[in-house]
C-alpha cells in the first residue's frame, strides 16, 4: 500500500512526554478513505496519544502525519477538521443537548437555519432526536456518549475518532455509523469487535 | 469498506490486519495471547521440516506444530493452540500431535463442555468440546488423547514476562 493513495498515514512517528521514553516508538500505519480502522492493546500501550498526534492535541516528537496528502503536523487541531470523541467525553453541563452540538457550528458561524437542520441530522443519526432539550445531567451514561459522538459529528469532519470502547451504541448504531460515508476514518481504542481479553 | 484492527503493545504496533486473520493467524505470541483464548504450550524446538517443527515439551512429548516465529533447531517456543483447534480422542490420522491428557475440571456451558485438562506437564490447557451428538462423555480424573493438526499449532516467540 503505498502512502500516495493513503488517507491518514503515519510516518515513522515516535512521542515521548517527558523527552526520555518513547511512549510511540516507531509508528507507521496508512488508512484508506472509508476505513474502519480499530486500535487495541493493553493500557498505556499508547493508543490514545496516536489519537490525540492525529487530532492535534499532542505533537509529534518525530516523524510525519499526513492527512488527505497534507503534512498536518504544523497544522493546529481546529484547522485539521477532525472529529473526536475523548476517552472522558466532556459535555457542557449547562446546556442542553441541542446547545451542546450547536455551539461548534456557531463557533463557526454558520446561518441559524443551517445549524438547526445539522444539529437534527446528527441527533438523529444517533437515534436520540427526542432528547434535544434535556441536559446532559438528564440522561443516561450511554446516551451522554452517543451525543458526544453527535458532536465531534456536528462539523462533517474528514475523520472521525472515539476513543474507547463504544459499549454505549448498540451493534446496529455501530454499523449505520460505519456506513455513514462522509466519515473517513474512525479508530476505536480497546473496544470489541473482536473477542480480546487484556491480561 | 476494509476493517482493519492495529494490535498495540508499548508503543508498537504488534499486527495490523482484519479481524479473522489476527485471530486464525496471529505473528507474535503478544497478539496470540492477547486477541481471544489461546493454550500456550512451552517447549524447544528440536526439528524442522519445511514450515512443520518439532517441538520437545517441558514433560518430554514430542509435538507437531507450524513454525511461526521461531528461531531455530534448539532453541525455546511457545506453541499457540485455540481450545476448539483441540480433538478429544481423535480418530487415527486424525491429527499430528497427540498426548495424553488428565481432565481436571468441566465446566458446562450448553453449546460446548469447557474442559480444563493436564497435558504436556501444564494444568491450564483447555478444550472446547461441542456439545454434539455422540461428543465425548468426561469426568474430572479421565485420561484422554487429546490431538490437534500441526497447522493449527502455531509455534511462536516466547513473550518475556
Ligand atoms: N499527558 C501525558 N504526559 C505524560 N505521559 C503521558 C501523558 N499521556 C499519556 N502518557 C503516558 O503515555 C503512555 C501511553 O498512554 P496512552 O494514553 O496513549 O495509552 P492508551 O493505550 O490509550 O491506554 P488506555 O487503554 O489505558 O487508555 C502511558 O505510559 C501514559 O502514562
Ligand atoms: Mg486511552
Amino acid at each position: 500500500m503505498s502512502s500516495s493513495e493513503a488517507y491518514v498515514s503515519f510516518q515513522g512517528v515516535q512521542k515521548s512526554y517527558d523527552g526520555e521514553t518513547l511512549v510511540v516508538k516507531d509508528l507507521n500505519l496508512d488508512t484508506q478513505r472509508g476505513e474502519f480502522l480499530t486500535m487495541l492493546g493493553p493500557s498505556g500501550s499508547g493508543k490514545s496519544t496516536c489519537l490525540m498526534m492525529l487530532a492535534g492535541f499532542e505533537t509529534v516528537t518525530h516523524g510525519e502525519i499526513i492527512l488527505d496528502g497534507t503534512s498536518i503536523n504544523n497544522v493546529p487541531p481546529h484547522k485539521r477538521n477532525i472529529g473526536m470523541v475523548f476517552q472522558n467525553y466532556a459535555l457542557f453541563p449547562h446546556m442542553t443537548v441541542n446547545e451542546n452540538l450547536a455551539f461548534p457550528l456557531q463557533v463557526r458561524k454558520m446561518s441559524k437555519s443551517d445549524i438547526e437542520d445539522r444539529v437534527k441530522n446528527v441527533l438523529d443519526m444517533v437515534q436520540l432526536g427526542s432528547f434535544g432539550s434535556r441536559r446532559p445531567m438528564q440522561l443516561s451514561g450511554g446516551q451522554q456518549q452517543r451525543v458526544a459522538v453527535a458532536r465531534s459529528l456536528v462539523c462533517d469532519p474528514k475523520a472521525f475518532m472515539m476513543d474507547e470502547p463504544l459499549g454505549a451504541l448498540d451493534k446496529q448504531l455501530r454499523e449505520q455509523m460505519q456506513y455513514e460515508k462522509k466519515i473517513s476514518i474512525r479508530c476505536w481504542c480497546n473496544n470489541s469487535l473482536c473477542d480480546s481479553r487484556s491480561k | 469498506m476494509s476493517n482493519r484492527i492495529a494490535v498495540f503493545n508499548d508503543g508498537v504496533i504488534q499486527q495490523l490486519a482484519a479481524p479473522d486473520t489476527l485471530y486464525e493467524a496471529p505473528e507474535n505470541a503478544f497478539v496470540a495471547q492477547f486477541i481471544g483464548e489461546n493454550n500456550t504450550l512451552y517447549g524447544k524446538v528440536i526439528g524442522l521440516d519445511g514450515d512443520i517443527c518439532t517441538v520437545e515439551a517441558e514433560n518430554g512429548d514430542k509435538l507437531k506444530a507450524l513454525g511461526v516465529n521461531i528461531q531455530g533447531v534448539g532453541f525455546d517456543t511457545m506453541i499457540s493452540l485455540r481450545p476448539e483447534r483441540v480433538e478429544v480422542n481423535p480418530e487415527s490420522g486424525q491429527c499430528s500431535s497427540t498426548v495424553t491428557g488428565k481432565v481436571e475440571e468441566l465446566i458446562y456451558l450448553g453449546d460446548h463442555i469447557r474442559s480444563r485438562m493436564n497435558v504436556c506437564g501444564q494444568d491450564d490447557f483447555i478444550v472446547k468440546i461441542p456439545n454434539s451428538a455422540n461428543h465425548a462423555q468426561l469426568s474430572p480424573g479421565d485420561t484422554v488423547k487429546v490431538g490437534w493438526k500441526a497447522e493449527d499449532a502455531r509455534a511462536l516467540d516466547v513473550l518475556v514476562s
